[in-house]
């Protein structure tokens, strides 16, 4: 993994997903109008995504945390889920509204249990993970009572959509997740001290507490915006930065962030050519593509090729 | 979805009627046109006839089946998911959709993308006149709209209140189970003959329903309306709703609002 390789895949990615399949009558104006906004917005969700589940495997020294973990997303689908039925699809920014209203409704009691309670860490991130069903259940709920074409439009936001973004929007999202990355890289020591174990952080200077509690409330807020932007994708918070781990042989965030950053963006953009591409004119949603394509990959890669195993570096 | 969408809508609607009225009748015809689903499709096809309509309609929604020749046009996918970039790709000059089939986000999103998209109001078996007509100014063809609406109102006129009182479960979807609210036109439809609905209390178009709703409201006739495909199917049904009847109607022929919904009615034993 190096920038050459980065490049060239990012390249080609970006290709497909604005010429694969494309129909010839109206070309101009379905790349400009349509796939243009959605490979930004696959970008910048995307490498958003990875880099929020970086950051949160760290600060939470779990593997297995992801940007969804404390529920801001459930959140969003339950407000995008309730809003849709009441009949008001209203856009903020080009942001749906119901998603904006219930991700600041579970980030306001995240805060609330973050920062007004004397609770350790690992209960809050219970308590988030709670929240999360919480959403959850009451989503399923509200889904079995829906009319038919309700059900259909939520359940396409559930596994990811990447179309109902504007071309202005995207971009405001891009830049978004940029200034996000320019943070967490800009404290990438302060993140690497949490590698070698929760209680050698306060050896290296780095406030536990403060660093996981700021840590947790950005990455909420970035995954509040994602969400409300392109519905619930999986796999990519979760999967990419192992991956870069993996490849790049080191968990240093100093190192793995540019290349977690950009190969989120990747996965999601190439996850999408697919999505769009493969069963033309139906539409697979982009969620359920990045598993299927990326889960037989990343097996290949920790079962067959085992040089390094793990999270340690 | 939602009261203040179709009033919306219906406004929306009118006005854009309304203009259509301000126009001279002779200088507008529309020649690229894309429905987006299938009662839409039928309606647009029959109202255009089969000459025109097999010109001038270049995209229908999937599951455009009647008129037959409308299968043979380009589908732009499925109507609760319409696909952008096919629509695109045919330049139409007139798109029209439901607010009741079509999804809202969508409908806005074609409205952004600058395509001239109408948008049908919620079909009322009793009001379709009005409905035909804003359909038929739309479309510009006064002489074939006072055509459809006389002949739909002599077809509604023809159905004979058959039976009365007769208990009926409309059963719609075996797993999971789906039957007929009281905001379907086939609601309204099945009154007229004279079946009640034992579940007209529900205020939604198809809800859900479970098995012991229905033995409670103890129906003495059950009309399936799906493809059985085979006698297992059948028999499984039949095990069900043991004490009641069961007529299996064809389905495609009660799916949409449009007069061959009024052949079926007038058909029925």
């Amino acid at each position: 993994m190096n920038k050459k390789n980065t490049t060239i895949v990012l390249i080609v990615a970006i290709l497909l997903e604005l010429f694969l399949r494309i129909d010839f009558g109206n070309t101009a104006l379905i790349i400009t109008e349509l796939r243009l906004p959605r490979l930004i917005l696959a970008f910048a969700v995307g490498s958003a995504l990875a880099l929020s589940g970086s950051v949160m495997q760290t600060v939470l020294n779990n593997p297995l945390a992801e940007p969804y973990t404390l529920g801001v997303a459930s959140g969003a689908a339950l407000g995008a889920a309730i809003f849709n039925s009441i009949g008001l699809n209203l856009s903020f920014f080009g942001l749906n509204v119901g998603a904006v209203v219930g991700a600041i409704l579970v980030l306001a009691a995240l805060f609330k249990i973050i920062f007004k309670t004397q609770l350790r860490f690992d209960s809050v991130v219970l308590l988030g993970v709670m929240l999360s069903f919480t959403c959850a259940s009451m989503l399923a709920i509200w889904m079995s009572l829906a009319d038919p074409v309700g059900v259909q439009s939520i359940t396409f936001w559930l596994l990811g959509d990447l179309s109902r973004i504007g071309l202005k929007s995207a971009i405001a999202l891009l830049s978004l997740s940029s200034v996000f990355y320019v943070y967490f890289y800009k404290f990438s020591k302060k993140l690497d001290a949490f590698l070698f174990g929760e209680s050698m952080v306060e050896g290296f200077g780095v406030s536990l507490k403060d660093t996981q509690r700021v840590a947790v409330v950005l990455v909420s807020i970035l995954v509040g915006f994602c969400v409300s932007a392109a519905g619930m994708i999986g796999f990519v918070g979760l999967m990419v930065p192992h991956f870069v781990r993996k490849k790049m042989g080191t968990s240093l965030h100093g190192k793995i962030l540019p290349y977690v950053f950009v190969w989120g963006g990747i996965c999601l953009i190439l996850s999408d050519a697919i999505a769009h591409a493969i069963a033309f004119p139906l539409e697979l949603p982009v969620g359920a593509v990045t598993a299927l394509i990326g889960a037989p990959i990343f097996i290949y890669l920790y079962i067959f090729q085992n040089k390094t195993r793990g999270f340690e570096s | 979805m939602g009261k203040y969408n179709s009033i919306k809508q219906n406004v929306v609607f009118t006005f854009i009627s309304l203009f259509g009225l301000l126009l001279p009748s002779h200088s507008f015809a529309w020649n690229r046109i894309v429905t987006l689903n299938p009662m839409a499709s039928e309606w647009v096809a029959g109202i255009l006839g089969p000459n025109q309509a097999a010109q001038k309609i270049v995209g229908v929604s999937e599951y455009s089946n009647f008129p037959e020749y409308l299968k043979k046009i380009k589908t732009i996918g499925p109507y609760p998911n319409i696909q952008f970039e096919s629509i695109l790709a045919l330049k139409p000059d007139l798109v029209i959709g439901s607010a009741e089939y079509n999804r809202d986000d969508q409908l806005q999103k074609l409205k952004e993308l600058k395509l001239n998209v109408i948008v049908l109001p919620k079909e009322n078996l009793f009001k379709m006149s009005d409905w035909i007509g804003q359909l038929g100014k739309v479309l510009n063809e006064p002489e074939a709209t006072k055509l459809a609406i006389a002949e739909w109102q002599s077809d509604l006129s023809k159905i004979k209140t058959l039976k009365k009182n007769k208990k009926v479960f409309f059963q719609i979807q075996f797993q999971p189970l789906i039957t007929i609210g009281s905001e379907s036109f086939l609601n309204d439809a099945f009154n007229l003959v004279g079946f009640e609905n034992i579940f007209q209390n529900i205020k939604q178009s198809y809800p859900k329903v479970s098995k012991e709703a229905v033995f409670e409201k103890n129906p003495d006739v059950v009309l399936v309306f799906e493809m059985v495909k085979n006698q297992e199917d059948l028999n499984k049904i039949k095990l069900t709703w043991k004490k009641s009847v069961i007529q299996v109607l064809n389905g495609d022929d009660f799916s949409r609002c449009s007069p061959r919904l009024l052949k079926a009615l007038k058909e029925m034993k």
